[in-house]
């Protein structure tokens, strides 16, 4: 009789001391995957205003495990792996790279995800033969308003042709063309065709502005 | 004791393993000021890409002397040139922006 109040109580003690402990471990683990699903990790609906990341179009780019160490060949290729201690998060993943259907003959371009959750357009501006071959790429930011704000890259100084950028960009399927203003005011629009675009010009513009589709 | 030191010098050796500097990356160039239309050109050597970081809003480019330069198109997004061979050149930080800003180039070799 005397000892059953102190046996209850031990049963209430152990079940308190047990939910303190599972409340202790479920409410860090709960605020972890909550932070996980904010601002680091991209939902994948990031990408669903870019079908061309989706396109079965062979790429055309050779993929390498290592750069050669001497001049091989004219075409540009690209690293199956970030490179060495990179520590851009902007950097395109080889297995996401996909070819844009771009309709300038001195330009081939891809656009792919980056390591970071970004969106990437990769662009090779056909040099003349001999000339050393090369890929210049940007990422958005990883944010999906990043993502949705698309991402561009422009060429020059390639020696055999002085005085011309090359542009290439990549926006969501929400916009119909892009208006890119010079630097002596005069305008270039471009339309957008799966995901992407392209202009050569004389020198590099000074903005670039979409227009939605329907707009 | 023994295993207390043990766990010590692990923890040690994977402190050391993610701070340490890999073999592919250079810096050539930390926090560098540029000018507006301006370039800062790094070291003669070997290397098959380059890559240029802006600080704050600045437009970066990257570029290989005699092969090419490489701009982002919006502002604070790196920038990079990627060859498929070594090359001997010059990397260099190229500033689009309007304004003075400042930039850290990489080579990888």
């Amino acid at each position: 009789m005397y000892h059953a109040p102190r046996f209850a109580r031990s049963r209430a003690g152990k079940r308190s001391i047990l939910a303190l402990t599972l409340a202790a471990v479920a409410v860090p683990v709960s605020i972890m995957l909550l932070s996980a699903s904010g601002s680091t990790a991209t939902p994948t609906s990031s990408y669903a205003g870019y079908p061309a990341l989706q396109n079965n179009r062979p790429t055309e780019l050779e993929f390498v495990s290592s750069h050669s160490a001497t001049r091989e060949g004219d075409r540009p290729t690209w690293p199956l792996q970030a490179p060495e201690g990179s520590l851009s998060s902007a950097w395109p993943l080889a297995e996401s790279i996909r070819k844009l259907n771009i309709q300038s003959p001195n330009m081939t371009a891809w656009i792919a995800k980056s390591v970071g959750g970004g969106v990437c357009v990769l662009l090779w501006a056909h040099q003349p033969t001999g000339d050393t071959p090369s890929i210049g790429s940007s990422c958005s930011g990883e944010t999906e308003v990043d993502v949705n704000a698309g991402a561009t890259t422009q060429i020059s100084e390639i020696p055999a042709e002085h005085g011309i950028v090359f542009v290439a960009g990549v926006v969501p399927s929400t916009v119909a063309a892009v208006i890119a203003t010079m630097a002596d005011g005069t305008t270039k629009t471009v339309t957008v065709s799966e995901n992407a675009w392209s202009l050569e010009a004389s020198s590099y513009p000074q903005s670039y502005q979409t227009i939605p589709v329907g707009g | 004791m023994r295993k207390g030191l043990i766990a010590v010098l692990v923890a040690i050796a994977s402190c050391g393993a993610i701070v340490a500097p890999t073999a592919g990356a250079v810096e050539y160039a930390n926090h560098v000021e540029v000018g507006s239309g301006g370039n800062h050109f790094g070291p003669y050597v070997y290397f098959y890409l380059t890559e240029t970081y802006p600080w704050g809003t600045a437009i970066a480019c990257a570029g290989v002397r005699s092969v090419g330069l490489n701009c982002a198109g919006k502002s604070g997004e790196v920038a990079s040139m990627t060859l498929p061979f070594d090359v001997e050149s010059e990397p260099y930080i190229h500033n689009h922006s309007t304004w003075t800003s400042y930039f850290s180039g990489f080579y990888y070799k």
